[in-house]
């Protein structure tokens, strides 16, 4: 049976002790949606595994009432482990399908590839090949070239919880350099980095599909950016305004985020916002030696202290 | 600049005097700074005005003085946000904005020769009180004036002296009622619509206006209701954020109606006419 | 109206030329994504792409002054404060170079709101001084929808000047005397025998978009689906509350009003608003009439497709320029809402 036979099938066993299941659907060629799943019919419109683009655990939060079947890939079964591990969810309520995944195709860099890739028909992935059919020609891909960032930098390919595989688990290639880009970001001059940063937050549009899209940002309408009381930010959206936003969402960040990429895939501009979050997230790494979502014994560094912390020189008394 | 007048440029007011009516309400007493504005001032009963702390923002308030009392305008603010809290701060003296006058107003015209029961629940008999002061400056028009009014706490009860000086007067017939109760009052306890229920006024040739919490409005109405007080006999005024107040910024409507300009002030017709959302 | 031709290469210094007189607002394209701004001097923008982004900042900005306020204590008395308070109008006439045709239309669906019984200055300013030349869409692309809110990929409606590509550049069609006005140049030449090429890019276009769902005529159904939550839920699932669909849309105009202030002197703004947003109706009071993001998109869906085209002779207040669909996170697309809203709701 193929994963997305499978998938289906155990969703169609579980869904009777279910609420709803979360997976991906829709009809577009290129990117997958959220599917809620609530009868079996809605099964049908399972979509295939390799737009699994979005990360689901977005959802949970809200839906925390609720008894909930989640379908994770890797990357995704890291901000469940997170939410549970902050008592933000409750184990008791969800059953998890784990999925290996192989990867997930973007389809803002297919977009990037292909004029007409808005016009897309079909997309099929063969042979590390993405072949996308528009009404007026066949295009063929690297597969390399659009799958998401965060799966070109993947370590667990296979979700790190839950209640039932779909299918094997997949073997764990060789890890690239995990921060090799922000290596590069970091080489360049103080100046270099600024400009990049104003000319980046001079085409956000304040949006906050960022922080809406993250699974972790679960403060919503209580946010310090959309409060009068205190009055941290202003409605402006000049520069300042969301560069201050966009540091103040990568600082609550700081440990807790899975680098899931969602704020990313999610800016409606286009801006490589999830750099600033890996920035954040590197030194809690070689401060804390500390990585969000891996398991759920752990306490987050910010959510504790040591009264000398190893990595951190204290100020000379 | 454009020969348009701008909407949204509030024409500056003086606090003459603040009075405080209950731990967290305050009733301001404004005047327009500039003297023509202030003489061309008019407004109908249950109109409203954006009140601006510069700095802070503004927010919209009943005027509730009458139209026909014309020392100064009156604004009764609960402090409960942002806007309120500031306002609380000022003193006589201070100046601040005001954009007005903005909305519709109750239909006292419909009034006339009608007996009047006004229901209120806390800060909501604020909106009434303008109503009432106006029916009381043209006594002759209306038949009997009932008020049912309450509040959490006897200390939580708005204009209560004025109210009663009313009564004694015996140009009003008033129920004033707390919530819960306490060793200083010795009036009605419960709440609102069931003394309304208890008063049972005949819906006969009678109005009935009620403001205040929203799940004191949804009892009240359907106590009128089962009194017999029929749709369009039945007076109330809505809340909703707002923040233009002349119909443009699209926060406060309630289907295609914008309470900004077509409302506060509804009659039970009207209500059932819109989408059930408030 | 006779058409002529602007052969690509001389589309900078067209540009070049409009930019000595206005603010020219247009697409520019960065790391795969075109957005409107207004263009600094010589660059050069990228038509090529349907913009992510609507034009109507050029009209309504997402951020603007409505007046500054100033306080002056008296020197003699510290406690009396005398406040000024001045704002000025725009004055610059600006260009929107690249439009849509969906996007010219929806400045026609603004201008009821801030042009109706009351007059907003601010946005009248503006628009009096805009010019819109619009490039008709050769490329529809799968989430384009305009036919079904009564428009079309070669619409002229409310532009000034409307640009009908091919293959080397476009045949400029002029609309209005201010658009006419653009094209006395030396840069334009005779279109000659190059309508028919354009035309049949039309037909191409028009033909893609053949099955566009109607969105017209769903004020009933929306009435009559008010009450069932469970389609408003099931509508609104995947929805994250972020505000990409309102700020993107070319005919949305819901705004907050807010106070900033710095010593003595301050400024009221104007920034756009969204209705997903739970604050959007918030009352100090803590009362919320739509708590739930299903009553908010219920309302959403209400203003664009029942309230709006209730006061304004049936027209929706969505061009269907796509945005919406193309940029939802959650995938969510308005067509299956207002599809499956006249089906169930009929």
């Amino acid at each position: 049976m193929s994963t997305i036979d499978l998938l289906r099938e155990a969703i169609r066993a579980k869904l009777p002790d279910l609420d709803m299941v979360l997976a991906w659907g829709g009809d577009d060629p290129l990117r997958a949606s959220p599917l809620f799943i609530r009868t079996e019919s809605d099964l049908e419109n399972l979509a295939a595994p390799h737009l699994y683009v979005s990360n689901l655990a977005v959802n949970l939060y809200s839906l925390r009432s609720k008894k909930i079947g989640l379908v994770v890939k890797g990357c995704d079964s890291r901000s469940v482990i997170q939410l549970l591990k902050e008592g933000l969810i409750a184990r008791p309520s969800l059953y998890i399908f784990g999925l290996p995944c192989e990867g997930v195709v973007d389809a803002a860099k297919i977009n990037r590839e292909i004029p007409d890739a808005g016009r897309a028909t079909g997309l099929a992935v063969r042979s590390g090949r993405v072949m996308v059919q528009t009404p007026e020609n066949e295009h063929i891909l690297d597969l390399d070239a659009v799958l998401a960032d965060r799966c070109l930098r993947c370590r667990y390919p296979n979700p790190l919880i839950y209640d039932q595989l779909i299918g094997e688990a997949i073997p764990v290639g060789e890890i690239p350099d995990l921060y090799q880009d922000l290596d590069e970001f970091e080489a360049l001059s103080l100046d270099a980095r600024h400009d990049f940063w104003m000319e980046t937050m001079r085409r956000c549009v304040r949006c906050y599909a960022c922080r809406n899209a993250c699974p972790l940002c679960v403060c919503k309408a209580h946010c310090v950016a959309d409060s009068r009381e205190p009055h941290w930010l202003t409605l402006e959206t000049n520069v300042s305004q969301k560069w201050f936003f966009q540091v103040l969402h990568s600082m609550h960040l700081a440990g807790r985020c899975t680098e899931c990429g969602e704020c990313e895939r999610a800016c409606p501009m286009g801006l490589p916002i999830l750099l600033m979050r890996r920035k954040l997230n590197r030194e809690i790494r070689e401060l804390f030696g500390y990585e969000a979502g891996l398991d759920l014994m752990t306490t987050p560094p910010l959510s504790t202290f040591s009264i000398e912390e190893e990595n951190i020189a204290e100020r000379e008394l | 600049m454009s020969s348009l007048p701008n909407p949204y440029l509030p024409s500056l007011a003086r606090i003459l005097e603040v009075v405080v009516e209950t731990p967290d309400i305050k009733s301001f007493r404004v005047e327009l700074c500039d003297e023509a504005a202030r003489e061309s001032f008019t407004f109908e009963p249950g109109q409203v005005a954006q009140l601006s702390v510069f700095g802070t923002g503004e927010a919209t308030f009943v005027i509730n003085s009458p139209p026909t009392r014309r020392e100064y305008l009156q604004f009764s603010v609960m402090r409960v946000g942002e806007v309120t809290g500031r306002l609380h701060m000022l003193q006589a003296g201070d100046k601040l904005g005001l954009r007005g006058p903005l909305g519709n107003h109750f239909p006292y015209q419909d009034m006339r020769g009608k007996d009047v029961v006004f229901v209120a629940g806390g800060i909501g008999m604020a909106p009434l009180r303008t109503l009432l002061l106006f029916m009381l400056d043209n006594r002759g028009d209306y038949g009997r004036i009932r008020v049912v009014y309450g509040a959490r706490g006897p200390a939580n009860l708005c204009y209560r002296q004025e109210m009663e000086a009313m009564r004694d007067a015996g140009q009003i017939e008033l129920i004033l009622t707390v919530d819960q109760k306490s060793p200083d009052w010795a009036g009605q306890v419960g709440l609102v619509p069931n003394l309304l229920m208890e008063l049972a006024p005949p819906a006969d040739n009678c109005v009935a206006v009620t403001c205040g919490p929203p799940i004191m409005i949804r009892y009240t109405l359907a106590a009128l209701e089962k009194l017999g007080f029929a749709d369009e006999n039945v007076v109330t005024t809505l809340e909703r954020r707002m923040k233009c107040g002349v119909g443009l910024c699209g926060r406060c409507n309630v289907g295609g109606t914008l309470i900004c300009v077509d409302g506060p002030v509804f009659t039970r017709a009207q209500l059932k006419a819109l989408p059930d959302e408030f | 109206m006779s058409l002529v031709f602007l052969a690509r290469e001389n589309l900078p210094a067209w540009i070049g030329r409009l930019y000595q007189d206005m603010a020219v607002f247009a697409p520019m394209t960065i790391n795969g994504v075109a957005a409107f701004r207004a263009l600094g001097q010589d660059e050069i923008p990228d038509l090529s792409r349907i913009p992510a982004s609507s034009p109507k900042a050029a009209v309504f900005p997402q951020t603007e002054t409505l007046f500054t306020f100033t306080s002056r204590k008296h020197a003699d008395d510290l406690s009396q404060v005398d406040i000024d308070l001045s704002y000025h109008l725009a004055e610059v006439p600006r260009v929107i170079l690249g439009a849509r045709p969906c996007d010219a239309r929806g400045l026609k669906l603004m201008d009821p709101v801030f042009g109706g019984k009351v007059k907003d200055p601010y946005y009248l300013a503006r628009r009096e001084r805009t010019i819109i030349v619009s490039q008709a869409c050769a490329m529809p692309d799968r989430a384009c929808f305009c036919p079904g809110t009564g428009g079309g990929p070669y619409d002229p409606a409310g532009s000034d000047l409307l640009l009908l590509p091919v293959a080397d550049g476009w045949l400029a069609q002029g609309l209005t005397e201010a658009g006419e006005k653009l094209l006395a140049q030396d840069l334009f030449t005779p279109a000659g025998d190059r309508e028919p090429e354009a035309q049949s890019l039309k037909d191409k276009a028009e033909a893609y978009l053949a099955q566009a769902p109607d969105m017209r005529g769903a004020e009933q159904a929306f009435e009559n689906l008010f009450k069932d939550e469970a389609f408003w839920d099931q509508a609104t699932a995947g929805c994250v509350r972020c505000r990409i669909c309102a700020y993107l849309c070319p005919a949305c105009t819901c705004f907050n009003i807010t106070d900033e202030e710095s010593g003595l002197k301050g400024e009221r703004i104007r920034t756009w608003d969204h209705c997903m947003s739970y604050m959007f109706t918030q009352e100090a009071s803590g009362h919320n009439p739509r708590m739930q993001k299903a009553f908010r998109m219920r309302n959403r869906i209400g203003h664009k497709f029942c309230y709006y085209p209730q006061l304004h002779g049936g027209t929706v207040s969505c061009t269907g320029c796509g945005r919406c669909v193309r940029a939802c996170p959650s995938g969510i697309d308005i067509r299956r809402i207002v599809e499956s809203m006249k089906r169930k709701g009929a």
